[in-house]
């Protein structure tokens, strides 16, 4: 039967199905007109750095935080409950109905069906998300896409980053360990230390007991933040996304092994009636930590004032860097900015895990303060090293090249040669993967019934590693020898 | 300036643009007015821009502006409240030196919230300790019962951490979990940390009050405010 045959065929036969197809297909050419299909998904069929589209990957562990908080909102509780008074010695039992955000978040980990799994991704997403947002501005930035028509993108994506780190913020205050608890108290006052508004504003956002602030940054977390970051998106993203599948089922992946490997523990609960302890804040916060430790820097300057000129300047590059060319081999004094930077971001990080002496373990609240000598000349000299060697590399990178061309020799440049593979080497790859995938599969289903959490957890991060690395190989394997 | 006085302002006053207006009334001709005191365009921007500050005004009497939605609602102050009996304290201090744990002070001191209660109360935590042997409460060196007594709002004035009883470099302290601010326990002013290098005030103090019948203590009054401490 030939092909007009069998349309003619299928024209006579009215489906079932038919009001429905034509309900989509008219759906479907109305959403041309929106957003929804305004934007251009390019699916690429071929690997292309993923470098190139980290911001589609902070987009996709958005997603990915998106739908994890929706089911942990099914067993959430934003309150702080009611702690009757108690004598502070040892024999102490917490009240059931004190501190009851924690006490949800102890049920969620412990008890809820998945709800171990689902507390893990969301909370490795969202250092994910942090990691690759900050790694996907750098990249834009050393490859110079942030000023020439750039600027509307470079702008919105760095206020898009200071808000994902205070929904982080939000999110692990509301798990109201001590952790959490002393993290609420230095924001607080640090908004409360802000000029003018500052005491009014501290009060709108913290509210005035542990109940108000409990709803209130549940507010800000699940609703208020996400819907102005959605709002930013929508003129940060560029029309043109890449949407790299393996890439991201892998990047899903490697978030669900680091769950497993690195289970986060509920933290101590903060009760009223109990002492406090030492903690560390988040990693995305020990910079701060670090300069609020430095003895003799006043608290606003330290974790206000120095954080947001840092910021000012990212914000503020597109507008003092003019020059018309963006490769890196150009811009030496910009390139050289941006590793001091990084040299910058790294040593106060470090530092702000490591005791006063950061050769000493941190034990005791004598040890907390940093001397500010030591801590300013290992910045300075992180800041002198990145800026100088890579000036000077960049710097002796383009006197070698402009001496090639000018002697007519060939660039430097070396070219990776791929590597091929031949037809039996994709049929055994994309075999051996089936079966890792299906032993994992049988694998997961006993972790479970052994409620081995952590090991399910890894192992479905690893078949969807198994996945990404099935399709990358179907993807190269159109090229074989 | 409202939309009427600016109709006012443009009919009044000028005799040349009312008559301008009837003119073209009764001819239906071109406008013809010569350079009338505010033009159509002028009038309407202006009138469009008042409208929109007095319609945004009324979202914000002096009294209480409409951003006041977003307050907590505050808590009202208690009163005087009983904290714990100088018995039950004392007797804490006494296990304590007998097990030998004098320098753990958290044994013998109780957390207790004042003014605000507990779940109202983020930096109201205060701390009431037995003063170990040879100290004596300088705000009631006379009182045979209070003078072993003190009592501390716990609110750190650096960042608001909240400090625990403790003892460090050979002496009863209060410590900060946080950034390492250390007070002296006899009457909380700074001795260590960020606290003393910035100069800061000492914590805020409960005043107290004992009954020898009852044996109880009580908190009177909070002198000082939490997380910026007393001027005393």
């Amino acid at each position: 039967m030939g092909k007009p045959g069998l349309a003619a065929q299928t024209r006579k036969k009215a489906g079932v199905l038919d009001p429905i197809i034509a309900l989509l297909r008219w759906i479907w050419d109305r959403l041309e007109r929106t957003l929804l299909l305004a934007v251009k998904i390019v699916f690429p069929s071929r690997f292309i750095s993923p470098l190139g589209f980290l911001g589609m990957l902070t987009v996709i562990v958005f997603i990915i935080l998106g739908v994890t908080g929706a089911l942990l909102l099914f067993h959430f509780q934003p309150l702080f409950g009611d702690c009757p008074p108690a004598a502070a010695n040892t024999s102490y039992v917490p009240s059931p109905t004190c501190n009851q955000a924690f006490n949800s978040v102890a049920s969620i980990n412990n008890q809820v069906d998945w709800g171990f799994l689902i507390r893990n991704i969301h909370y490795q997403a969202s250092n994910a998300m942090v990691l690759l947002a900050v790694m996907h501005m750098f990249y834009q930035y050393f490859a110079g896409r942030y000023k020439l028509r750039y600027e509307m993108l470079w702008v919105t994506g760095i206020i898009l980053g200071v808000i994902t780190v205070i929904e982080a913020y939000t999110g692990y205050d509301l798990i109201f360990n001590i952790r959490g608890q002393l993290a609420i108290n230095i924001g607080q006052t640090l908004t409360y230390y802000s000029p003018v508004i500052g005491a009014n504003l501290a009060q709108i956002i913290f509210g005035f007991s542990f109940n108000d602030l409990a709803i209130r940054f549940y507010a800000f977390h699940v609703f208020i933040i996400p819907i102005i970051m959605l709002a930013i998106m929508s003129v940060h993203l560029p029309k043109n996304l890449v949407l790299d599948i393996p890439v991201s089922s892998a990047i899903t992946g490697i978030i669900l092994i680091m769950g497993g490997l690195f289970p986060v523990e509920v933290g101590i609960r903060y009760d009223p009636n109990q002492l406090t302890q030492i903690t560390f804040p988040e990693w995305y916060f020990t910079s701060l930590y670090a300069f609020i430790r430095t003895k003799g820097l006043q608290p606003f300057i330290a974790g206000a004032i120095i954080p947001a000129v840092f910021v000012l300047i990212f914000l503020l590059v597109p507008f003092f860097d003019r020059g018309k060319k963006i490769a890196m081999i150009d811009r030496p004094f910009w390139v050289g900015l941006g590793a001091a930077a990084l040299g910058q971001i790294a040593i106060v990080t470090v530092w702000g895990f490591r005791a006063g002496n950061p050769f000493q373990v941190l034990q005791s609240e004598d040890q907390l303060l940093i001397d500010p000598v030591l801590f300013a000349a290992s910045l300075l000299l992180a800041t002198a090293l990145g800026y100088g060697f890579v000036y000077a590399f960049v710097k002796w990178r383009k006197a070698k090249i402009e001496a090639l061309r000018a002697a007519k020799k060939p660039l430097p440049y070396r070219r990776v040669q791929p590597y091929l593979l031949s037809r039996g080497e994709v049929f055994s790859l994309l075999g051996g993967l089936l079966l890792l995938q299906g032993f994992l599969d049988f694998s997961i289903f006993r972790a479970f019934l052994a409620t081995l959490n952590n090991f399910a957890l890894i192992e479905i991060g690893m078949v969807l590693v198994a996945f990404a690395a099935t399709v990358h190989i179907y993807r190269v394997s159109s090229q074989v020898k | 300036m409202s939309d009427d006085e600016k109709k006012q302002s443009s009919e009044g006053s000028v005799p040349s643009p009312p008559a301008s207006s009837a003119q073209r009334q009764q001819g239906n001709l071109p406008a013809p007015a010569k350079n009338p005191l505010i033009s159509r365009r002028a009038f309407l921007v202006c009138a469009f821009g008042a409208s929109t500050l007095l319609a945004i005004g009324a979202f914000a009497p002096p009294s209480l502006p409409s951003w006041n939605i977003l307050n907590p609602l505050i808590p009202q102050r208690e009163g005087p409240t009983q904290v714990t009996t100088w018995n039950d304290l004392d007797s804490k201090y006494q296990d304590a030196v007998a097990a030998g744990n004098l320098y753990a002070p958290s044994n013998y001191s109780e957390f207790f919230y004042f003014p605000y209660p507990v779940t109202d109360s983020p930096y109201y935590k205060n701390v009431i300790s037995r003063l170990p042997e040879p100290l004596v409460n300088p705000y009631y060196p006379n009182d045979d019962v209070l003078k072993h007594v003190v009592a501390f709002n716990l609110t750190c004035v650096h960042l608001r951490c909240i400090v625990n009883p403790g003892y460090g470099s050979g002496e009863f302290r209060l410590l900060c979990p946080c950034h390492g601010s250390q007070y002296r326990l006899m009457d909380a002013v700074p001795v260590a940390g960020p606290a003393y290098d910035l100069g800061l005030l000492p914590l805020p103090r409960v005043k107290l009050s004992y009954d020898s019948n009852t044996g109880y203590i009580t908190a009177t009054d909070l002198d000082g405010e939490a997380g910026i401490g007393r001027t005393d």
